[in-house]
């Protein structure tokens, strides 16, 4: 049912052009050749997917992952190396990619399905599954232009899992639609996986990763890093990542910081198990957040107030000051406030947090930085890393045997 | 892998752009359709009355002595009119579809190839009508029509090889979907089509040569023969079209197979 992949000694070089020139006139004038860098975005990769198998492949941005499946798809060629493809592929690198904005829903369902690789026929056959699937059935008939992007997504996703491939490359497009199309999507992919379909697939989703593939392909910097059972490739990843974002303690990511001022905040630390700023932050084990502060203008009843969120974004917690019973007539001066945790119950991972300090009714910010500080939960003593949190709980087994 | 599975496995995506061609183009315009019928025609009618009427071009009346300078207009404009659109639309058809070339794979002759295949379309309903028409003018070209198909297929050829070219080129330098503008119009006027090739007969050497050497000319005076004249075309006319039609494909098959693999990186 499943065909298989193999890749061997895999590298991949792309020219970093400088000031590339794009007409003759340039290239009349410039008489010397044109200069470029060369980047290798794959270093002698080498691995195999066996029929069957769902592989994924795992890395920081710019690792490789999305180069390698393009690859895969014959959508790029590598300079080196050899890449063996049995059985029929279809590549998910992009839902509703050559989507005609001119042709009607049903028009650009013969089109994509035909692009895509599959017979007129087979079109036909699988038109009433695909339309269901996508719940376009009113608008199968208006031109796609008038499409939104809900709808869009939903047909071209539509298509593309219908097509039936011995191997199925996903490029993180399951993270589409809204909810119950997200459902519809996973039960798909479920299908796909037990009717022995070959799968690779690309995620930043560890715990997906983690969860649905058999192995899994660690890249870093174009290399092979690890190639193993997924749970333990991920384990490697995580490690990998915590290690790297120690060296760049302090750096601020994603999100930005606002507010009036009257209080700042100057430094915000993350503490781990030790209880030392920038110490690892382990599943299970203690862990502080330290925010010094300066007064501008003396404020009455402030609020100290921390945010937890995933790496993706998901708001996961709020913790303020007035929850944990603190409170101060009159803020000055300067200071410490600190949020101590003593059972962290985050599962291995990415997160994002906020720290802000703002008035007792919460409607104004003095300074909030949002979503700036990035941190990773290393694997601990619990074993859990599958979901958000770690639930808390007591396990408890009654057994009774007749005899 | 291999090319000819290639080509086999493409029959559908091939079909699916071509309609895609067909239906998008001229969605959304009131006349449809018609438009690729009024191109031609429009430009007909400007051609005569500044070359039959105002210039007072003479036409030698040919094998039955029909006389029409439209007819003889149309029966080398249509094919030219195929060849200027392949070479013009052709460049765009890949850099059109950067975001299909990035995402999927697909065999890409399908893109430049659809693109003329449309035109084609367009041009065979042309040339229905215009069989139409010069039977109405009583051009009996019935002793010739069997040859039509070889001249068809020099044209096709020739058409097909010039786009897989100029969308490649236009990959690389986008100066190229301008540049096909001025080259077809240079190529135009140097190509018997609003006048016969006797007038270039009369100039002497060394522009007959020349003007023998352009593969459109043999092509063009190849369909003037069949369809205007009633007789069958010479020799020469034949072979060359047909030759340089194909060597044309080939340069333009090879060139194209062998910078495919980097399409998604250019576009």
């Amino acid at each position: 049912m499943g065909g298989a992949v193999t890749v061997e000694g895999v590298s991949k070089k792309f020219r970093l052009f400088h000031e590339r020139p794009r007409s003759l006139k340039e290239v009349v004038t410039r008489r010397r050749r044109r200069s470029f860098d060369e980047f290798w975005a794959l270093r002698d990769v080498t691995f195999s997917v066996d029929p069957g198998e769902t592989v994924g492949l795992i890395g920081p941005n710019g690792s490789g992952k999305s180069t390698l499946l393009k690859c895969l798809a014959r959508i790029l060629r590598p300079e080196k190396g050899r890449i063996e493809v049995q059985g029929k592929l279809s590549a998910l690198l992009e839902v509703g990619a050559g989507f005609h904005p001119e042709l009607t829903g049903r028009e650009n369902v013969f089109l994509n399905g035909a692009i895509l690789g599959l017979s007129r026929p087979e079109v036909r056959d699988r038109f009433d599954e695909i339309v269901e699937f996508a719940g376009l059935e009113r608008f199968i008939d208006t031109p796609v232009k008038g499409y939104s992007s809900g709808m869009y997504v939903r047909l071209g996703f539509a298509i593309a899992v219908n097509v039936r491939p011995d191997i199925l490359l996903v490029d993180e497009v399951l993270a589409v639609g809204d909810e119950e199309f997200q459902r519809k999507c996973m039960a798909k992919f479920e299908e796909l996986r037990s009717t022995g379909r070959t799968v690779v697939l690309v995620s930043h989703a560890l715990g997906t990763v983690g969860d649905l593939c058999d192995r899994a392909v660690f890249l870093r910097e174009g290399r092979v890093a690890d190639l193993g059972p997924a749970r333990s490739v991920v384990d490697t990843y995580l490690r990998d990542v915590g290690d790297t974002s120690k060296r760049e303690e302090g750096l601020s990511l994603a999100g930005h910081r606002y507010g009036s001022r009257e209080v700042e905040l100057t430094r915000i630390e993350l503490c781990g198990a030790d209880g030392r700023a920038g110490s690892p932050i382990v599943a299970g084990a203690p862990m502080a957040v330290r925010m010094h502060w300066r007064v501008n203008t003396p404020v009455a009843d402030p609020l100290f107030h921390v945010d937890l969120f995933t790496g993706t974004g998901v708001h996961l917690v709020a913790s303020t000051s007035a929850m944990g019973g603190v409170h101060v007539e009159r803020l000055e001066g300067e200071g410490v406030a600190e949020l101590r945790v003593d059972d962290l119950l985050l599962v291995p991972g990415e997160y994002l947090l906020s720290a802000a300090v703002h008035d007792p009714g919460g409607g104004r910010d003095y300074d909030h930085h949002d979503r700036t500080h990035a941190f990773t939960v290393h694997p601990g003593d619990p074993l859990e890393r599958l979901g958000l949190l770690r639930l808390p709980g007591r396990w408890q087994l009654v057994q009774r045997v007749r005899s | 892998m291999g090319t000819v599975t290639d080509i086999l496995d493409s029959r559908d995506v091939l079909r699916n752009l071509l309609l895609r061609e067909l239906k998008s183009s001229y969605k959304g315009s009131v006349l449809g359709f018609m438009w690729s019928l009024l191109n031609p025609l429009v430009t007909m009618a400007i051609f005569t009355v500044v070359f039959s009427v105002v210039l007072q071009v003479q036409l030698p009346p040919n094998a039955q002595g029909v006389r029409s300078f439209p007819a003889f207009l149309l029966v080398g404009l249509l094919p030219w009119s195929l060849i200027s659109l392949s070479m013009s639309a052709g460049a765009t058809s890949l850099v059109a579809n950067g975001n299909l070339i990035r995402k999927v794979y697909f065999f890409r002759v399908t893109l430049p190839a659809s693109v003329v295949l449309a035109n084609a379309v367009n041009f065979l309903v042309g040339m229905g009508l215009l069989l139409v028409f010069l039977v109405v003018l009583g051009v009996d070209f019935w002793s010739s029509i069997w040859l039509l198909p070889v001249p068809l297929l020099a044209l096709l050829m020739l058409s097909l090889g010039l786009a897989l070219l100029t969308s490649v080129a236009n990959l690389y330098y986008r100066d190229i979907q301008y540049l096909v503008g001025l080259v077809t119009m240079a190529w135009f006027y140097a190509t018997p089509i609003i006048y016969p090739l006797g007038f270039v007969e009369r100039v002497g050497e060394p522009w007959l040569t020349l003007y023998r050497l352009n593969p459109a000319t043999a092509l063009i005076e190849t369909f003037r023969a069949i369809l205007y004249d009633g007789r069958l075309p010479g020799a020469q006319d034949l072979l060359w079209s047909l030759g340089t039609a194909l060597a044309v494909l080939a340069v333009g098959w090879l060139v194209f197979r062998r910078a495919e693999p980097h399409f998604a990186e250019e576009v």
